[in-house]
């Protein structure tokens, strides 16, 4: 069976989904040596680029201490979509991961009645969090497990974390554990795949000078199973015919990833403080890069009210198997602009105000929490799918925390 | 590739050490348990940040944090 079609036509993909499919999903400080403070907190998320992608995320958390050395913490966030492309041309995407299962090389829409398909859209996910903190002595341990759950995707995680002070709590070094299951099921594929993941983090903090911070932290991680993403289309140019051709995307399925930071805090002033950091990653697909932060956080009224400011800088080189135009199949196929060249750089700004410095609300135990952050990224060929080098995106978040 | 990531987080931790000779008392600590001194104080901004940054970017790891159900290569 051979499908061709006439160059020009277009593959218009979930766009928006796709980011939810890739999203951090939660944040564990793993730094912490204090006992998590008991509140309650809420958060509205939004997220707005120039490839068409408009996403509110709200979220609620709460920590609760159980004993002077437990406590428990929980979350919920749901994803929403608020605009994107919903259809898909797949039709005629050659698969494969279906060919290696046994399936249809040739996959088209699945015959879901609701949930998610081109005609019945469903950009909704729901994540899950439940974990516990505890002290033995002054050795901490936390332990989270994370479940999410969408259309087309779950996940379910448990992350650890062991932390030990050491020198009258000058240095402490932490042990970081990370184990996924994930089961990738795309609903316009006839195939179900699974990923695996493991993570190891050994962070080293220290305590400088009275004014002066600074905390080390080296990772890795081992990926295996389906690490494409399943609603990408590679298009092969058949330059002879003026004819192309769609597969899925081929990826090696192992990835050994290395990373490694050190960052530092220094008061500057009573109440101004300087942050810098930098970060070097590097895995077995030859990516590498560079990662350059430096910001400011300033204190107003009494430490009533925080403002600060971040500059990143990121410079990656490309995967070896990226490529931004095909003619041949290959034994690997990407278009990931994720996996291309690029340098990006990301602006926030944030403010923190304490509720009793608002006459409305007048109650030190409530803050108010807002961030607005401009991200630019520019890779080294156009993105696949919108044709875009530069990317564009303001990123919002806006929450109020009750302590308990 | 990873004997160069190995020798350079060692040469991160020998650097901070390097600097660190004198033990800070803990009452000598008041100014680093100020909120602008604390690493990632708010773990729920610093995983919007993630979220989006993982997604547009081919790195992970080594950013204070722990996260999960990532389903990206």
């Amino acid at each position: 069976m051979q499908l061709v079609h006439k160059a020009g036509a277009v593959a218009v993909v979930k766009v928006a989904s796709l980011f939810f499919f890739f999203t951090f999903l939660f944040n564990v400080e793993i730094f912490g040596q204090d006992i998590p403070e008991e509140s309650i907190e809420a958060d509205m998320n939004g997220y707005f680029d120039n490839f068409g992608v408009n996403v509110v995320y709200p979220s609620i958390s709460f920590s609760k201490n159980l004993t002077s050395t437990t406590s428990i913490h929980t979350k919920y966030l749901v994803d929403i979509v608020t605009a994107a492309s919903m259809r898909s041309h797949f039709d005629s995407v050659k698969s494969t991961t279906a060919l290696k299962n046994n399936l249809d090389a040739y996959t088209s829409a699945t015959p879901k009645k609701s949930g998610g398909g081109d005609n019945y859209p469903d950009e909704l996910r729901h994540e899950f969090v439940v974990g516990l903190s505890h002290f033995f002595g002054e050795v901490s341990f936390s332990f989270s497990n994370i479940f999410s759950i969408e259309h087309d995707y779950t996940s379910e995680t448990v992350a650890g974390n062991l932390s030990i002070p050491l020198a009258l709590k000058n240095s402490v070094i932490q042990f970081g554990f990370i184990k996924r299951w994930d089961w990738v099921y795309p609903q316009i594929r006839s195939w179900k795949e699974r990923k695996d993941v493991y993570e190891l983090t050994l962070g080293f903090t220290q305590i400088v000078s009275a004014n002066f911070i600074a905390q080390a932290e080296a990772y890795y991680s081992y990926s295996s199973g389906s690490l494409i993403d399943p609603y990408q289309v590679v298009t092969i140019i058949d330059t002879t015919q003026n004819l192309f051709h769609l597969y899925e995307p081929i990826y090696p399925n192992k990835r050994n990833r290395y990373a490694g930071s050190i960052r530092a805090n220094y008061l500057v002033a009573e109440n101004f403080a300087l942050k810098v950091g930098y970060r070097f990653y590097s895995d077995d697909w030859d990516v590498t890069s560079h990662t350059i932060d430096i910001g400011f956080q300033q204190m107003f009224f009494d430490e009533m009210m925080v403002v600060g400011g971040n500059l990143r800088s990121y410079f990656q080189t490309e995967a070896f198997f990226f490529k931004p135009k095909y003619y041949e199949v290959d034994k690997y196929l990407c278009v990931d602009s994720k996996l291309n060249g690029q340098r990006s750089n990301n602006l926030e700004l944030n403010i923190d105000i304490n509720g009793s410095l608002l006459p409305l609300i007048n109650s030190e135990k409530i803050t108010l929490k807002s961030t607005l952050t401009y991200y630019y990224r520019k890779t080294d060929s156009p993105d696949w799918h919108s044709r875009l080098s530069k990317l564009y995106a303001l990123v919002f978040n806006f929450g109020v925390k009750y302590n308990l | 590739m990873k004997k160069t990531f190995i020798i350079l987080f060692a040469l991160l931790v020998l650097g901070i050490l390097s600097t660190s000779c004198v033990t800070v008392q803990p009452w000598e600590r008041g100014n680093l348990s100020k909120p602008i001194m604390i690493f990632d104080k708010d773990p729920i901004k610093k995983g919007i940040l993630l979220h989006y940054i993982e997604f547009h970017e081919g790195s992970s790891g080594a950013t204070g944090s722990q996260s999960g159900g990532c389903g990206c290569g």
